[in-house]
């Protein structure tokens, strides 16, 4: 199972640490996927109602749902929940809000063939991305960082994405499946006979003292130093 | 023994010092002093270049260069930024505009930024959600450019980690074309 990623804004300290609190406990049961976060991106947020409109409209963007908390007697809206917090009834949101995003996230992996767009692996279609994709498709997910930052650089077919990306090209070509439906990737098709990166978008390369054979090693060098996977 | 150099700039205050101090071997080399600008409320800020480094088995150093934030020390950007393996931009989303802050850079580094990897770390998103990601990615976009972006603690090691790794995998994107 997929963990959520809930947060809270505008919320005082001493409500912040009773919902993290919740859900830390709930979190002890294994089919409870949410964790608390205090970044985006964000599956949930829980938010003060004195959040503006201006606030709200961007808390929309950057979070797949958004729950208010209200004074008490304040109606009991959907999508609110009234002070003083109740632990139970922040669960049964949340269980509901689950239930609501894994539905979304299911459509496209349950019937891969007809719902997305299909990727050709070939090495004369290439990919790169027409602007960074959300937050919430990447989801702080290192190894999807990793593969849309050597798209943001130049056009790669699914095979270099796989070879430079360290991946298996089946989950490559799952991600540049995401991205095209996700409408942030651009498609570049190689004409037969034609250098595989002629005519192609394409940023100039290294700056003058990384060029070379030992640019490689560079990289593996600060890698390791980093503590960072190295091939 | 050879040497590269990785740029950190961002506004005052988005913390690019204590993201090189982050990563680096040592404490890194300061020089700050005591700030006269009145328009920031800042005790101390860099007027020179702030500067950690990272020793490689075989020798060779990584020198991680933050740039004094204020747009009035831009001319030494562009000397700065000259031969950088690439750039960090560091936005805090607190201020009032950030978004403007970010164009800021990009103007300021567009030259280098035609050919070096450049990694945008949106710092305060916590406490400052707006706007989001996907504001700044769209900016960026708006410009006919790519960048990676990632909100980013800067006293954390990880996150700094993962803005240098961004740098990186672009770095290998332009090793596919090299080895061709």
């Amino acid at each position: 199972m997929s963990v959520l990623r809930m947060g809270v804004y505008g919320l005082p300290a001493a409500e912040t640490a009773v919902i993290r609190t919740i859900v830390q406990l709930y979190a002890s049961d294994l089919s409870f996927p949410w964790t608390f976060v205090t970044a985006p991106p964000y599956d949930a947020l829980l938010v003060d109602e004195c959040a503006t409109a201006a606030e709200r409209a961007g808390f929309a963007r950057m979070a797949g749902a958004l729950l208010t908390l209200t004074r008490r007697n304040a109606g009991g809206h959907a999508h609110t929940l009234e002070r003083p917090i109740r632990a139970d009834r922040l669960q049964q949101w949340l269980k509901s809000t689950e239930r609501t995003l894994l539905a979304v996230q299911s459509v496209p992996s349950g019937e891969p063939e007809q719902m997305a767009p299909k990727i050709e692996v070939s090495e004369s279609v290439r990919f790169t991305l027409r602007r960074w994709p959300s937050a919430l498709l990447l989801r702080n997910d290192p190894e999807k960082v990793r593969m849309a930052s050597l798209l943001a650089r130049r056009a790669l077919s699914a095979t270099e994405l796989s070879d430079l990306g360290e991946l298996p090209l089946s989950r490559c070509v799952i991600f540049l499946q995401t991205l095209r439906s996700a409408g942030v990737l651009e498609l570049h098709v190689v004409p037969s006979g034609a250098l595989p990166h002629a005519d192609l978008p394409r940023i100039p390369g290294l700056p003058a003292p990384a060029r070379g054979a030992f640019a490689r090693g560079l990289i593996n060098g600060i890698r390791r130093h980093l503590g960072l996977a190295t091939p | 023994m050879r040497e590269y150099k990785i740029l950190f700039t961002g506004t005052v205050g988005a913390g690019k010092t204590t993201a090189i101090g982050c990563v680096s071997d040592a404490p890194p080399v300061m020089t700050d002093v005591r700030n006269s600008d009145t328009s920031i409320a800042k005790e101390r800020t860099t007027v020179g270049l702030d500067f950690g480094e990272l020793t490689l088995d075989n020798g060779d150093r990584v020198r991680m260069f933050g740039t004094p934030g204020q747009e009035r020390f831009a001319f030494l950007w562009k000397i700065l930024v000259r031969n950088a393996l690439g750039l960090v931009v560091l936005v805090d989303n607190s201020r009032p505009d950030p978004l403007a802050d970010l164009a800021v850079y990009m103007t300021g580094f567009s030259e280098a930024l035609r050919t070096i990897p450049c990694t945008v770390g949106v710092g305060r998103m916590e406490t400052h959600p707006v706007p989001s990601l996907d504001d700044y990615a769209q900016a960026i976009a708006a410009t006919g450019r790519v960048f990676p972006i990632s909100s980013v603690d800067v006293r954390n090691r990880s996150d700094v980690i993962l803005l240098i790794d961004t740098l990186l995998m672009q770095l290998e994107a332009d090793l596919g074309g090299e080895n061709e």
